[in-house]
């Protein structure tokens, strides 16, 4: 879980901090940074798991007001009994679009478990001895190239949570795709490659998705199950079944191509795939407004599981949202509100109202700009 | 983007007494940005702004008070209706007095507009001030032709009507007064 993450000219975060918790709706107008933070923490994962390059920030990501080639970032993870700590320093040279990763380190409890600096890497084992030095490739992230060992452990354990537990996500149902070729172990950052990962998802989760089917049952009236259909070599149909009464008393059932449900219909399913996500100890689902396309009747039963399952579990949800719904429901207990004073850089501070029923609730104040 | 403030509330019985407060905003050149509506739902219309003052006005002077705010204000629209109704303003107090708050002060930013029997009253008399209106009378919008339209331009006469010595409607010359509660824009 995300409990701190520190960012230093990147876009509007100059200098930026922010404490996490287990559950977090983070708040502010237009342009205040809420979507930044959640673009620094998927270029920090692409980079550490080896997907991207350095050049994934590009000259574009400094800050346009500030003169300093050097962009930083820090984020605290809690998890494998401790707290790291990953660092990211970013030489870029402007005007070359050139950059190079000046250091990279990551600590437990502290402890050094890692360090490259200018291209000398330094790895150290899980009891925080000095390990082997090498030479390494300053464009590139050091942790893809550790392989697991007994001695390595700590560092595996955080490789693994980039890759497999931090869901960066905005949910965009227009462009899901009905079919797709093969299986996908990661979602993509809008879910168009949603069926290829619930193809992955049903094969390494059976039990869970029949939950999924439970829950979509109370959702949706006569719906069956979710089937996915061959279509050509490797390439699979995503399908729901919907039962639909003919007569009096007979129900048949049909399957309607996932091209063929509503854009909110769509993105309920992933929401409430999303949910059995959660489920996995350590995971961190980033959303950037969930509601859109829901039905407003629709929002806060999915908003109630969301919390549930946090609450009894060891994940931990970020929202994005405007939206009155969550902002009542959850900005009293866990809201953040990010602000940016005259364009300058994105500030954070935990949204404070009064509750009870003879007071504005916590939407209308943010509607009136009194947060 | 800018956070944006909102400087004036409006509180009100119906989508036509929304759109005189409008007209009279606009005429103002208040951006209505920084305008925010309470309007009531279908049903008793006079109880759902009396309930709204009193949380508007905790609201409002909490806001005043942490923000040390001049340009907050409160417009509270209601129909007087007939007679046998109790006196809006004296109403208003006591809700406020219930509800454990102190009734409106000279230096409150809340203006409190009353029409009498009702804002097509108003209306029917702002649209042509020479035109000769009781507040008795029911101008009932279907029999006397006012439109939608009419209330927003009926606000905007309102802006610069002047009640001069032979305003017919006493709830409207006390209207007059009411409008220098609320702040410049």
């Amino acid at each position: 879980m995300i409990r701190r993450m520190y960012a230093d000219n990147y876009k509007c975060l100059v200098n930026f901090e922010c404490q996490f918790d287990d559950i977090n709706l983070v708040m502010g107008v237009n342009g205040s940074g809420k979507s930044t933070v959640f673009d620094a923490l998927r270029d920090i994962r692409d980079f550490v798991t080896g997907k991207s390059p350095i050049g994934l920030f590009k000259d574009s990501t400094l800050t346009r007001w500030q003169k300093r080639d050097l962009q930083t970032f820090e984020l605290d993870v809690e998890g494998n009994g401790g707290l790291y700590r990953y660092r990211l320093e970013i030489e870029h040279e402007r005007g070359e679009d050139k950059q190079r990763v000046q250091l990279e380190q990551v600590l437990y409890d502290g402890q050094p478990l890692y360090r490259s600096e200018l291209g000398e890497a330094h790895l150290y084992h899980d009891d925080h001895k000095p390990g082997p030095d090498y030479p390494k490739d300053w464009t590139q992230s050091g942790l893809p190239f550790l392989g697991e060992r007994p001695d390595n452990r700590k560092i595996t354990w955080l490789k693994k949570w980039f890759k497999e537990n931090l869901y960066c996500l905005q949910i965009e149902p227009v462009g899901i795709e009905r079919m797709w070729s093969g299986e996908e172990t990661e979602l993509a950052r809008d879910c168009t490659n949603f069926v290829g990962y619930y193809r992955h998802l049903i094969q390494s989760e059976p039990q869970a998705m029949i939950s999924l089917f439970d829950a979509l049952k109370d959702l949706y009236e006569g719906f069956g199950d979710l089937r996915l259909e061959p279509e050509g070599a490797n390439v699979r149909h995503l399908y729901a079944t919907i039962g639909i009464e003919e007569e009096k008393g007979r129900q048949k059932n049909i399957p309607l191509s996932f091209g063929e449900l509503s854009d909110g219909e769509r993105a309920l399913i992933v929401l409430y795939t999303l949910l059995y996500l959660v489920n996995e100890p350590n995971t961190t689902l980033c959303l950037d407004e969930p509601d859109n396309y829901i039905a407003l009747a629709e929002i806060q039963p999915w908003l109630v599981s969301l919390r549930e399952k946090i609450e009894a579990g060891d994940a931990q949800a970020l929202l994005i949202s405007h939206h009155p719904e969550l902002i009542d429901y959850l900005a009293p207990r866990c809201g953040l509100v990010f602000e940016r004073d005259r364009n300058g850089p994105t500030r954070v501070r935990r949204f404070e109202a009064e509750g009870g029923e003879e007071c504005l609730a916590p939407s209308e104040i943010v509607a009136r700009g009194w947060e | 983007m800018r956070k944006r403030q909102v400087q004036l509330i409006v509180v009100c019985e119906d989508d036509e007494h929304y759109s005189f407060a409008c007209g009279y905003l606009k005429a103002k050149r208040y951006s209505l940005h920084r305008v925010r509506s309470r309007i009531s739902p279908r049903g008793c219309a006079r109880d759902y702004v009396k309930r709204q003052y009193v949380l508007e006005v905790r609201a409002a002077r909490k806001y005043c008070r942490m923000n040390q705010s001049e340009t907050y204000g409160l417009i509270i629209l209601i129909d007087q209706d007939t007679n046998r109704q109790p006196n809006v303003y004296v109403d208003l107090d006591a809700e406020l007095n219930n509800a454990g708050f102190a009734a409106r002060s000279n230096s409150d930013p809340f203006a409190i507009f009353v029409p009498k029997r009702n804002v097509e009253t108003w209306v029917y008399h702002l649209l042509d001030a020479g035109r000769s209106v009781d507040e008795e009378e029911d101008y009932c919008k279907h029999q006397y032709g006012i439109e939608h339209p009419s209330y927003g331009k009926a606000g905007q006469a309102f802006a610069s009507y002047d009640p001069g010595a032979n305003c017919p409607l006493p709830s409207l010359r006390k209207g007059c007064e009411e409008r220098q509660r609320i702040p410049s824009p």
